[in-house]
């Protein structure tokens, strides 16, 4: 059997493998395009002065989702939060902007954006669109960066102001406000319970993207229960340096450990519920990015059968071979997985980190257009899953460009 | 009365002490929060959340029946009293629509008599105004304000108390920066308030002088964040809200003014916060969520022995260098025991103490003898004016070394930040930031610190700042030369006035790192 034939092959021993597991078949499509939509980008689009949608509404939510499905998008991973803040009605969160000053949290004062406040917003936005996706026939997920700020003061969540006792610390045991040390049981049944707001809301698909992290890292997590783990383990204090691998190991446990009680959370629910997992820089060379600067030991949730799908939120490829080395990188990736998890490759209009679709079209000269479809092609011939779009705002995947990857998602799906 | 109470620890600059149990003030429905003390001292005014809406209330100082002051729809928060007791300024705002269908108004001061009726405007207009205070003359009303941020800042601002139009009143504008709660020393001159150094920063405490807002010294450090100020009726302490690793959560806290020590008071269970003084210094009132939901609380005010400090040993013998700068002479020496010749390099102007550099011009000490630092700790330490930036690099002082052209540097990025960097034992660049960009025309102390287990910290006016590094533990031989102004071999050159660079081994002691010190701001 040559490769090419052994990744035909893969798909279907991968469909038949989750088929056995409980996955939502029936609403999966064969090629999955999964759209990951922030529609507070969409905030500040204007046309003759006037914004093009309002997004604190249900009928500018909507627009948005058409515009959005003009890529071929069979799944919609919706944004449900601005670091900590939620952009619904969350019970337990406080909202995106809060509706009652905070004197801790310094507002964003930009035009719309500084004034949008999703957590009020009537009806609630992340129920709404939930609902809208399924009636239209599309997987509606959640992406959920793996963050609890995001780029300013005022994405630092209630649950944070509210508890510097679970706050991160630096390695010189400075309170770290960026995040709740997610070695603390207070800080994991926090987010497990905004996972039930979600799931209530019919998120079937809950997307946790790790390579928004909001700068956390183990360099920050150098809190009492880490550091007592560490010296009971190696009999020695932490090494000073923050990207030190067994640091990085150590901390990945704790990473691990929560990516376990989400799966049993969701297992538990009684729901079916996938959950991805977003890894940037994907490597087949250890340790890797994702280890040192997340401490996400993917390879061992996939091992351990943890996470439903793999997103790779960008391979490294080579600036003098894009294509090949992408296609080798994704190969090797394909590889290991070997149908253990679903597989989604990256056609990322986004940048971030230098390898998107800016990156290729400068590396290559192509137009986005024939660089998304090329790589949408590389990623069925090579036998991913489907693939991620990062993200879809507007125009982000251009007026040329969204017709051509509809097109496409419509032939690689058709019957 | 005062209650005088026990220092319970005394190990380190911050320290717990005991109370006696508070009294609870309210126990209505919603959370009670802001109090706010009458300046006779017989009432507490504070803002009262029920399902989402946000009314102003009164309570008697000795509690009892509350009196609602500002009800219905929206959101009334932050009350203040005016000196003379007859009016409470607070923030307001009801918002209802979408932004896209148009925000009606923004957050903004609003005036009330004590005694009810009509709510008087102060402010108007789409931004955010908040934590209002009366300055101790009645003129002004200082207060927090979004006016002039494009992205997510706020700056202190004031209006004369009858209202009128907004004016700066200190801080300036930069992203992720705040400078919010403002209150005043007894005799007006200075203003402490709550300060955020950027995006992740923990607040701490900052004055700055009334009459020369720009004039401001830190009075706490980021190694416990603290926020919330409250200054007492005798100017010696500043209440505030307060978390030190270890402690269970938020709480109050006092700060020593002359000092920074700080203190953290037993306030019973769950957190406490915003505490308010009574008028002679005798009680704090605060808000405490012992109970399951914020309610307010009245305690005595302890009466505080802060610990003293041991002054850091100087570390005048590990000086290795020390430029001193003679303008009238227009002549550079090194005053360290080591004696090291200055070459200079171009025509640097002289001026006022300092030497100001131009393209292409620069110091540079060749081969000087006594700096060998090994793997031990050290600090560079720079006294600078910044001058124009082009957006490129600018190197203020580099150690050029064999085993690293740019061993450790001092210098402004292209985007204004103040960066001190050392490197690991692979070269690679291992840096500390500073919170905030630097402004053309800012006179700064910058110091950097690789310390003992290779961290690299950067202080800025003795204050440390939040980004640091860490295993920074190359070993230093002998350099080939500390060039200032440029880099090692040329470009970047620094296009502001160095007043004095410093090497030191071993850390600097605090006051050294200051360009303004404390005591010093208090003294002005």
């Amino acid at each position: 059997m040559s490769a090419s034939m052994l990744r035909v092959a893969i798909p279907t021993a991968s469909a038949i493998l989750m088929a056995a597991m409980g996955f939502a078949q029936e609403d999966q499509a064969r090629f999955e395009v999964a759209a990951w939509v922030d529609h507070f980008d969409f905030a500040p689009v204007m046309r003759d002065g006037q914004p093009v949608f309002d997004t604190e509404t249900l009928g500018g939510c909507l627009a948005i989702l058409d515009h959005v499905q003009e890529t071929g998008a069979t799944t919609i991973l919706w944004r449900n939060c601005a670091g900590g803040n939620m952009r619904y009605q969350s019970a337990i969160e406080s909202g995106h902007l809060p509706d009652i000053l905070d004197k801790r949290r310094i507002a964003d004062t930009r035009g719309l954006l500084g004034w949008v406040r999703y957590g009020v917003a009537e009806p609630d936005i992340v129920r709404a669109m939930m609902d809208e996706c399924r009636e239209r026939g599309l997987v509606p997920g959640i992406h959920w960066p793996f963050e609890e700020s995001h780029g300013h003061l005022w994405t630092i969540s209630q649950f944070n102001f509210d508890h510097p006792e679970l706050w991160a610390r630096t390695v010189d045991g400075r309170p770290w406000c960026g995040r709740c040390s997610i070695a603390y049981e207070e800080t994991i049944e926090h987010k497990l319970a905004l996972v039930d707001e979600l799931l209530d809301r019919g998120a079937t698909r809950l997307f946790i993207d790790l390579y928004r992290s909001g700068a956390w890292s183990p360099a920050y997590e150098y809190v009492p229960p880490v550091l007592e783990a560490w010296r009971e383990r190696y009999v020695e204090d932490p090494p000073g340096s923050t990207t030190d691998e067994r640091w990085a190991r150590h901390v990945s446990g704790y990473v691990t450990a929560y990516m376990r009680r989400l799966r049993a959370h969701l297992d538990a629910s009684g729901r079916e519920v996938e959950l991805m997992v977003g890894v940037p820089a994907v490597s087949m060379v250890e340790p890797d990015y994702a280890l040192l600067h997340r401490g996400a030991d993917w390879r061992a949730w996939i091992d351990e059968g943890l996470i439903d799908t793999l997103v790779v939120n960008f391979f490294t490829w080579d600036a003098d071979r894009p294509f090949e080395s992408t296609r080798e990188l994704g190969r090797e990736l394909l590889d290991f997985v070997d149908g253990r998890c679903r597989v989604l490759w990256p056609v990322r209009a986004y940048d971030y980190g230098g390898y998107g679709m800016p990156s290729y079209s400068q590396a290559t000269g192509l137009p986005q257009d024939e660089i998304a479809v090329r790589l949408m092609q590389m990623a069925a011939e090579e036998g991913a899953d489907g693939v991620s779009l990062e993200c879809v705002d507007y125009r982000n995947y251009s007026d040329t460009t969204r017709p051509r990857m509809k097109a496409l998602s419509q032939q690689l799906n058709a019957p | 009365m005062l209650c005088r109470l026990a220092v319970i620890a005394t190990c380190g600059a911050i320290a717990g002490i005991g109370a006696t149990q508070p009294v609870a003030l309210t126990s209505g429905p919603g959370a009670h929060t802001e109090a706010a003390w009458s300046p006779d001292g017989s009432r507490i005014a504070f803002q009262r959340e029920i399902d989402g809406d946000v009314d102003l209330c009164v309570v008697n100082a000795e509690g009892g029946e509350v009196r609602t002051l500002v009800d219905g729809p929206g959101h009334a928060i932050h009350p203040c009293w005016s000196p003379d007791g007859q009016r409470i300024v607070y923030s307001f705002a009801h918002i209802t629509s979408t932004a896209v269908q148009g925000i009606e108004h923004g957050w903004n001061l609003f005036s009330i008599d004590v005694d009810g009726g009509e709510p008087q405007r102060l402010t108007s207009g789409l931004a955010r105004d908040y934590t209002p205070a009366f300055s101790p003359d009645g003129r002004w009303i200082y207060f927090t304000s979004t006016r002039g941020s494009t992205q997510g800042s706020t700056i202190l601002m004031r209006i004369p108390a009858e209202g009128g139009e907004p004016e700066p009143a200190g801080g300036e504008h930069q992203r992720d920066v705040g400078f919010t709660e403002p209150t005043f020393s007894p005799d007006g001159e200075i203003v402490c308030c709550a300060h955020s150094g950027g995006y992740r920063s923990n607040w701490t405490l900052r004055l700055l002088r009334a009459a020369e807002p720009a004039v401001q010294v830190a009075l706490t450090r980021p190694d416990a964040p603290m926020y919330a100020p409250a200054w007492s009726p005798d100017g010696s302490v500043i209440a505030c809200t307060g978390y030190r690793p270890g402690d269970p959560g938020w709480g109050i806290y006092l700060v020593e003014v002359a000092t920074g020590n700080a203190l953290r008071v037993d306030s019973g269970p769950g957190v406490a916060r915003s505490p308010t003084w009574s008028p002679d210094g005798s009680r704090i009132a605060f808000e405490s969520d012992r109970d399951g939901r914020f309610q307010l609380y009245t305690m005595p005010a302890p009466q505080v022995e802060f610990p003293s400090v041991e002054p850091e040993a100087g570390l005048a013998a590990g000086t290795i260098l020390l430029l001193e700068i003679d303008s009238d002479a227009g002549v550079i020496r090194d005053v360290s025991e080591n004696a090291n010749e200055v070459t200079i390099v171009g025509e640097p102007q002289f001026v006022d103490g300092g030497v100001s550099f131009g393209p292409g011009q620069y110091l540079a000490i060749v081969k000087p003898s006594g700096m060998e630092l090994a793997t031990e700790p050290f600090s560079v330490s720079v006294d600078i004016e910044v001058g124009e930036l082009t957006g490129g690099v600018q190197i203020i002082v580099v150690g050029d070394y064999d085993v690293h052209r740019m061993g450790w540097q001092v210098y402004l990025n292209d985007d204004g930040y103040a960066w001190f960097n050392s490197r690991n034992t692979a070269g690679g660049f291992v840096g500390a930031r500073s919170d905030e960009p630097l402004q053309p025309g800012q006179r700064v102390k910058l110091t950097g610190l690789r310390r003992r287990d290779g961290r690299v910290d950067l202080y800025v006016d003795g204050v440390l700042q939040q980004q640091s590094g860490a295993s920074a533990t190359m070993a230093y031989g002998q350099p080939n030369q500390i060039r200032v102004a440029s880099q090692c071999d040329g470009g970047a050159d620094f296009l502001g006035t160095l007043y004095r660079l410093e090497i030191y081994r071993g850390r600097v002691p605090d006051r050294t790192m200051r360009y303004l010190s404390l005591e010093e701001f208090l003294n002005l």
